[in-house]
């Protein structure tokens, strides 16, 4: 009983501080901020090949699409804290959307990093720095791929304070405080998996891959993808999302350039079962 | 000659007598030679020569091969050319000197002439002052005394201008000399290891024809070789050691490394004894070590005969029957019947420690781990409780009150606890009194002659004497009622409270028998520091719920000298744990070890009438009889509750209950154990080896009865077996309770007790500074107070091999295999590379350093290596807890395990107090926030206790004191609870004092690492620079103690010259107010040209916004708990300002991982609009303005 009076008080606090509440958002529109991505740079069609092919040498794109299998979760709304978010949109409330498994139409994953590893492949760096940018408090794009050795600037567009988080595995970890209309930029030279975090805003999140093949691309919000430019042969296709965990299969390109495209099917794992009571 | 018949012996008899005992005479002293130049330590210093000579030469081999020889010859010539440049130079050298010369006659003479003028000055100036005086004219003279004065003046600038000239001439003269000086001091320099080399080969094996036989002449001759420098008996006489021979002190002579030749040596390590190098030179016999050979000798610590230069006498003592054996044929030992102090076993040494180190045992427990195990073991099973140590620091009677026992356990369940306690729990430090060798079931304690008509037998007595014992105490105890759970508990959430606030810290729950686990739940292992307190096993059956509500709420009201601190629990809180241990939802607290059950023991009137006789005979048979009929109404024995009363209370005496536990009346009684304080000095023969000794007992081996060791760890093993196959009387049967010892714990105990001896060592004692005392005594309390249970005090260490191919060991935590980012607690590592990691094509390890670690990388940077270099890790000093708090947040729970579930994914599942099930932790706002998907870093940092990394660094010494004393949370989000101790006086300033001294001790450690990172230097640059060798710098680096002050000075000032900050170590009389007084104020609002503290302000509030999530004068920052940060306005008081800036400059470098981010770290820097023209240091400086003036501000910014 008292549990339950705990959980009504915290419900109507909730209710008090007038959070937005977007229950059960519809999970095939896709939120505007994910339109329009950073000026520089687009993750979705980006690659840094250093292996271009020769003139007239045969090549073949790999295409295809990752769709979810399995049931729909309910992704809630994430929890912005009003006070928290003082100064972030000159008008309205911050865009609670919870990026973190984007369906679109046909059930498309957005935001699945895919690789396809090519044996003595080398990575180019590109010059232009990649930006991540910190707009009405969100991170702008909520998922980036870059190759090891590219140079990240973390953007602050706002007019408050944020602090950029790196959770990284493999490269030397950073947390500094962007100031207003400031940016810093950090190397990233090791192939990795990194969170992205702000601290003084908690519902800002998003993740930077560091690959070491220039053949990667991001699942637009169809959850499709494309990956120009690969050598006839046979490859291995590595899927990554955030919440879905990993998938890989196989490939070919055929002589003449051609290759089947891919569909990829991509659902929850299971977990163990939380909070039963004997 | 013939016999001429007048002699009183035939002369030809005489004459072949006279031969023959010539000839033998000539034999013997041929053979007495030969004898003394065989003698066996001759033999082994012969040997010794020849294996110095091997080494030597491999030494030159190898030198030479590095190419030193050739560039010595370069040297050599270079010497060479610059001598023959000097000799071309002659004529001019000459002229040189003939000038020096005449330059120094010039300037002895002018120097004398001055001299004589200064005198004559002084002499006429006397003559005229005392004309004046006698004239009464104050002008008299003054012209001549001027006149006088210029001739001195003229006569010293003159000697001046000489000296001058002289000192130019000297240069002159030293300048041709320049170069070859120069010249043979680079070849010394470089060739300095070969020349040693050489010489000592020369020394020893000569190569000239002439030297060799002067050499063979001299040391190989029998009969000649005495006068050999080479072969000669060695010892020591350390000042005012003594020992002890038949009761006079004589002075210790230590000749064992007469044989033992390398001892002291490095570079024999890996030779056979006798020749072995001491295992821990750095330690021991180096004049640079904290015992050198010349104050200790061998003796005082190995024991034996340092006086025998032969390999029995000396004593030596074998470490295995086998070792012996070998001996007895290799040399005929034999033990050395006569002598009182036999060689220590190599295991035992430790035990000498003791004898210097009393007040310093707890700064000895890594160099001395097994005597300091024993010196653990002793406190915290009690022993000093019954045996006396004159020295031992603890005091507190190590068992709980037994005051108002009543109100916690029942008559049934105590009864079976004496009888038995680990039927109850296995682990307990109580002993067990009855039912042991010298009271077996069936043997007759009290014959029939005695025993009134029937033998009475071991059982019978044993089970009678727990009842009275029983009887008496709860007879004893006066009942004051306690009072239970003022409000309903819930035992789900109980079963949160107790995870998070801190219980398992000390307690734990494994299983009894040593089964498996079905899950990896943390407190089901035991981990040391959680066996602290009892495993918590069972206890639902034993206590009561008021008992235990009362003891949650207050242990000190209960047993004053308890270690179980208050953690201030709620009364709900304290009332959900009751429900939670009580009702037991996860079958844990009413779990018995098999064959435990309460009951009361069976009790025997007769048995109980003659324990009475025995324990009450200084009364009178009489009497006794008297009271037993009932006719004496002061003693109604005729009643059996009285009489199990009054005999129980005489057993309570009799065994000595009352050493560990407050028994009503029973406070000031004397201990009833042997006084220890001296065992260690206790000859064999006063030792009672009984009858049984000759045969093994009970798996161990039997005794051997020249050696107290033995005897003492089969006495600790099975204390009454010294009674076997004796007749005693029952009240004369040995007392001593058994502790289930393990063997190890056995060894490290018997260390110990040896190593308690009378003080032999007056000069030698180690005297501890105020600085070391303060630091054992904090250790103590630290360790006592389990502080390193929740609290992490010092990094585990990696060890891995560079690139290089060098083994290197570095302060770190291993953070991930492939792409984990999950720190893996430091005990499972090498468990997962050994078993899983080939399974998952592990190829690589991470680890995350913990310290600046120069050529590495600098604190919180990543470092991987392939796993074939992965070579170890060690855990972490403390911390143990942070586990258990990230585990339950990170997994959303405990973790269990369903035996019913149809398979095995569905039989795993985590609970927490979430009523929705979702996994959801109970928040202090009381809110159930998800947190399986957060970051470990940050709940990490935010939710587990603190590490105490260089805590007397970072917090001041006042409030440290005061928080210990009144817990003030400063981050109100943990639920681990810092608990309120009780402290005795000094406790609390004990662990001021340890952080701080820990911090000042490390302090040039860090300052050297910091300092060589931030330049980029190796070491040989770096050492160059300052002016030191790279092995002082590198020891400087690795914390190595002694004797690097003078070189630590050097790299202080040069760290200076390079404009490096880093504050100093902990001063004990730091001011924390400093910045805010009126004059520093004044003065920087003058150097910024605007006001420090609204900059710092507005810096802090508008631009950085640190109110985002730190606490401000009590008002929580508007987000969920794991978004807080510690309180802003106890900074200054809390805080040293030195470290406030090292954090804000990169809170990285500080605690790897932490939420709080690098505010002033961007180049070119930020917040121009805020404070234009500002550096990140300017911006550091007004922000700890601000923050050191914080109490003022805000109670302005109130008014």
């Amino acid at each position: 009983m008292k549990l339950t009076l705990l959980l009504a008080l915290a419900a109507a606090g909730a209710s008090e501080h007038g959070a937005p509440v977007q229950a059960g958002a519809a999970q095939d529109t896709i939120p505007s901020c994910c339109q329009n991505n950073a000026p520089t740079f687009d993750p979705m069609h980006f690659v840094a090949n250093a292996n271009p092919p020769a003139p007239g040498a045969v090549v073949g794109a790999v295409s295809g699409k990752v769709v979810f299998e399995g049931d729909k979760p309910e992704v809630e709304p994430l929890e912005i804290v009003p006070q928290k978010a003082e100064g972030c949109v000159e008008s309205g409330s911050v865009d609670s959307t919870d990026r973190s498994l984007l369906l679109g139409a046909g059930d498309g994953i957005s935001n699945v990093v895919v690789v396809v590893e090519v044996d003595g492949a080398e990575v180019e760096v590109p010059e232009a720095p990649i930006v991540l940018d910190q707009k009405a408090c969100r991170f702008e794009p909520h998922v980036v791929a870059i190759p090891a050795g590219a140079t990240v600037t973390f953007l602050n567009s706002d007019a408050v304070s944020h602090n950029v988080h790196l959770y990284p595995g493999k490269n030397d970890p950073f947390n500094g405080t962007i100031g207003a209309g400031s940016k810093t930029d950090r190397t990233l030279d090791k192939e990795d998996k990194i969170r992205v975090k702000c601290d003084i805003h908690p519902w800002m999140e998003s993740w930077i891959l560091v690959t070491e093949t220039p053949y990667m691309a991001v699942t637009g919000a169809d959850g499709s993808f494309e990956i120009p430019d690969l050598p006839p042969g046979e490859y291995k296709v590595e899927f990554w999302h955030e919440k879905l965990g990993k998938g890989d299969t196989k490939i070919t390109v055929g002589a003449d350039g051609s290759a089947d495209p891919i569909e990829m099917k991509m659902g929850e794992e299971k977990k163990k079962s939380r909070g039963r009571r004997r | 000659m013939a016999d001429r018949g007048d002699t009183h012996y035939p002369v030809p008899t005489l004459n072949t007598w006279f031969a023959l005992s010539s000839a033998l005479l000539l034999l013997t002293t041929v053979w007495m030679v030969i004898d003394d130049y065989n003698r066996p330590w001759k033999q082994y210093q012969r040997q010794f020569r020849d294996l110095e000579v091997e080494k030597l030469e491999a030494q030159r081999a190898a030198l030479e091969e590095e190419g030193v020889a050739e560039r010595e010859g370069a040297l050599v010539a270079f010497v060479e050319q610059a001598e023959a440049e000097l000799a071309s130079r002659q004529a001019e050298l000459d002229a040189a000197n003939e000038e020096l010369r005449a330059a120094q006659g010039e300037y002895w003479r002018l120097n004398e002439d001055a001299k004589s003028a200064k005198a004559k000055y002084n002499w006429e100036r006397f003559l005229v002052e005392e004309e004046r005086v006698h004239l009464g004219d104050e002008t008299y003279g003054t012209e001549h005394l001027a006149e006088m004065e210029l001739a001195m003046n003229e006569a010293i600038s003159a000697a001046e201008e000489a000296q001058t000239a002289f000192d130019a001439a000297k240069e002159v003269v030293a300048g041709f000399q320049e170069d070859v000086d120069e010249a043979q001091a680079q070849l010394a320099a470089e060739t300095r290891d070969l020349t040693r080399v050489r010489e000592r080969i020369d020394q020893l094996a000569p190569s000239e024809v002439a030297k060799i036989l002067a050499n063979k002449i001299r040391d190989d001759i029998p009969g000649l070789d005495f006068i050999g420098p080479t072969i000669k008996v060695r010892k020591e006489l350390p000042a005012d050691l003594t020992f002890d021979l038949n009761f006079t002190r004589k002075q210790r002579i230590d000749m064992c490394h007469t044989c033992h030749m390398g001892i002291d040596r490095e570079g024999f390590e890996e030779d056979a004894q006798p020749f072995t190098t001491h295992p821990r030179l750095d330690l021991y016999l180096t004049a640079k070590s904290a015992h050198p050979l010349k104050d200790f000798g061998c003796t005082i610590c190995h024991r034996g005969s340092g006086e025998a230069l032969d390999f029995v006498r000396a004593d030596h003592r074998p470490n295995s029957e086998e070792q012996a054996a070998q001996w007895e044929e290799d040399h005929h030992w034999e033990k050395q019947h006569h002598w009182d102090y036999p060689m220590l076993a190599s295991d035992k040494v430790e035990a000498s420690c003791v004898q210097c180190h009393k007040d310093s045992m707890e700064l000895i427990a890594e160099d001395a781990p097994v005597v300091s195990h024993g010196y653990e073991l002793f406190e915290r099973y009690g022993c000093y409780a019954c045996h006396k140590v004159d020295w031992f620091p603890t005091q507190r009677k190590p068992g709980p009150s037994l005051k108002n026992i009543q109100t916690k356990v029942g008559p049934e369940w105590m009864a079976a606890w004496i009888a038995d306690p680990r039927g109850f729990r296995p682990t307990t430090w109580m002993p067990q009194i009855f039912h042991l060798e010298n009271h077996q079931p069936d043997e007759v304690i009290v014959t029939s002659e005695y025993g009134q008509g029937r033998d009475i037998l071991g059982q019978e007595w044993n089970d009678t004497a727990v009842d009275a014992i029983t009887a008496f105490v709860l007879d004893r105890a006066p009942v004051q009622p306690l009072e239970g759970p003022p409000v309903a508990g819930d035992a789900y959430r109980g079963r949160e409270v107790m995870r998070l606030v801190g219980c398992y810290s000390c307690h734990n729950v494994a299983p009894w028998g040593g089964e498996e686990p079905q899950t990896l739940d943390p407190v089901l292992a035991t981990r040391g520091t959680n066996e602290h307190g009892p495993n918590l096993r069972g206890v639902a059956t034993k206590v009561t719920p008021e008992w235990l509500y009362s003891w949650l709420k207050e242990p000190a009201a209960i047993w004053s000298e308890t270690r179980m601190p208050d953690l201030r629990l709620s009364d709900q809180e304290a009332a959900d744990i009751v429900a939670y241990i009580l009702e037991d939802p996860d079958g844990i607290f009413t779990d018995v070890p098999d064959g435990w059950a309460e009951g009361s023991s069976p009790s025997n009137r007769e048995v109980l009438a003659e324990q009475a006789r025995w324990f009450f005979a200084r009364d009178g048979r009489a009497t006794i009889e008297r009271r037993l009929t009932g006719e004496d109404t002061a003693h109604p024995w005729d009643d059996t509750q009285a009489l199990k009363v009054a005999v129980g209370e005489k057993l309570v005496q009799h065994y000595g209950c009352y050493s560990c536990h407050e028994i009503e009346g029973m406070e000031d009684m004397m201990p009833i154990g042997v006084e220890l304080s001296n065992w260690g000095s206790k000859t064999v023969d006063k030792l009672d080896f009984g009858f049984a000794y000759k045969k093994e007992l009970g798996g161990r081996p039997k005794l051997d009865h020249h050696y107290r060791e033995g005897w003492l760890e089969r006495k600790l093993d099975a204390p009454r077996s010294y009674d076997l196959e004796k007749v005693k009387n029952p009240t004369e049967k040995l007392r001593m309770g058994w502790f289930d010892f393990e063997q190890d714990e056995i060894e490290a105990l018997a260390t110990f007790v040896v190593g308690l001896v009378d003080d032999e060592v007056q000069n030698a004692r180690m005297e501890p500074t105020a600085q070391q005392l303060a630091m054992n005594d904090g250790k103590r309390v630290v360790r006592q107070k389990n502080c390193v249970a929740c609290h992490n005090v010092e990094p585990g260490t990696v060890t891995f091999r560079d690139a290089d191919g060098v083994e290197r060991t570095v302060m770190a935590e291993v953070t991930a295999f492939e792409d984990a980012v999950l720190p893996m607690p430091h005990g499972e590592v090498m468990d997962y590379l050994e078993q899983y990691a080939e399974e998952d094509g592990v190829e690589e390890v991470g680890f995350r350093l913990l310290r600046t670690e120069p050529d590495v990388g600098t604190v919180g940077s990543r470092v991987f290596v392939p796993v074939e270099d992965f070579l170890g890790a060690t855990p972490p000093e403390g911390g143990d807890f942070v586990q258990v708090v990230a585990d339950y947040y990170l997994n959303g729970g405990i973790e269990m395990f369903d035996p019913e579930a149809e398979s095995e994914d569905d039989a795993y599942y985590f609970v927490t107090a979430d009523p929705d099930g979702e996994g959801a932790v109970e928040d202090v706002d009381g809110e159930f926030r998800v947190y399986y998907e957060e970051p470990y870093d940050k709940v990490r940092w935010t939710f587990a206790p603190p590490v105490l990394w260089n805590e007397g660094h970072k917090v001041r010494g006042e409030w440290f004191f005061s928080f210990l004393h009144d817990v003030q949370p400063i981050r109100p989000q943990v639920r681990v609870r810092m608990p309120s101790f009780t402290y005795a006086d000094g406790e609390a300033e004990a662990i001021v004092d340890y952080f701080a001294g820990r911090s000042a001790v490390e302090w040039p450690e860090r300052y050297t690492r910091e300092l060589r990172t931030a330049q980029g230097m190796d070491p040989v640059e770096m050492a160059a620079a300052v002016g030191i060798s790279p092995k002082i710098l590198l020891e400087i680096e690795d914390g190595y103690a002694p004797s690097i002050r003078s070189d630590f000075a050097k790299v202080l000032a040069w760290g200076d010259d390079q404009g490096f900050a880093m504050h100093g170590p902990v001063p004990m009389d730091y001011e924390a107010q400093v910045r805010r007084s009126p004059t520093y104020l004044a003065a920087r609002e003058g150097e910024l040209g605007r006001d420090p503290i609204a900059t710092g302000e507005s810096l802090a509030v508008n631009a950085v916004n640190c109110f985002q999530c730190h606490f401000r004068d009590g008002q929580p920052p508007p987000d969920a708990p794991i978004a807080w940060a510690p309180e802003m306005s106890v900074v200054p008081d809390r805080l040293r300002d030195d470290w406030v800036h090292e954090w804000l400059v990169e809170p990285q470098f500080v605690y790897p991982g932490t939420s709080m981010p690098a505010n002033f770290g961007t180049d070119p820097p930020q917040y121009q609009d805020v404070f234009p023209d500002s550096t990140n240091e300017q911006q550091i400086q007004v922000v700890l303005d601000w923050l050191y003036n914080l109490g003022r501000t805000l109670r302005t910014a109130r008014n």
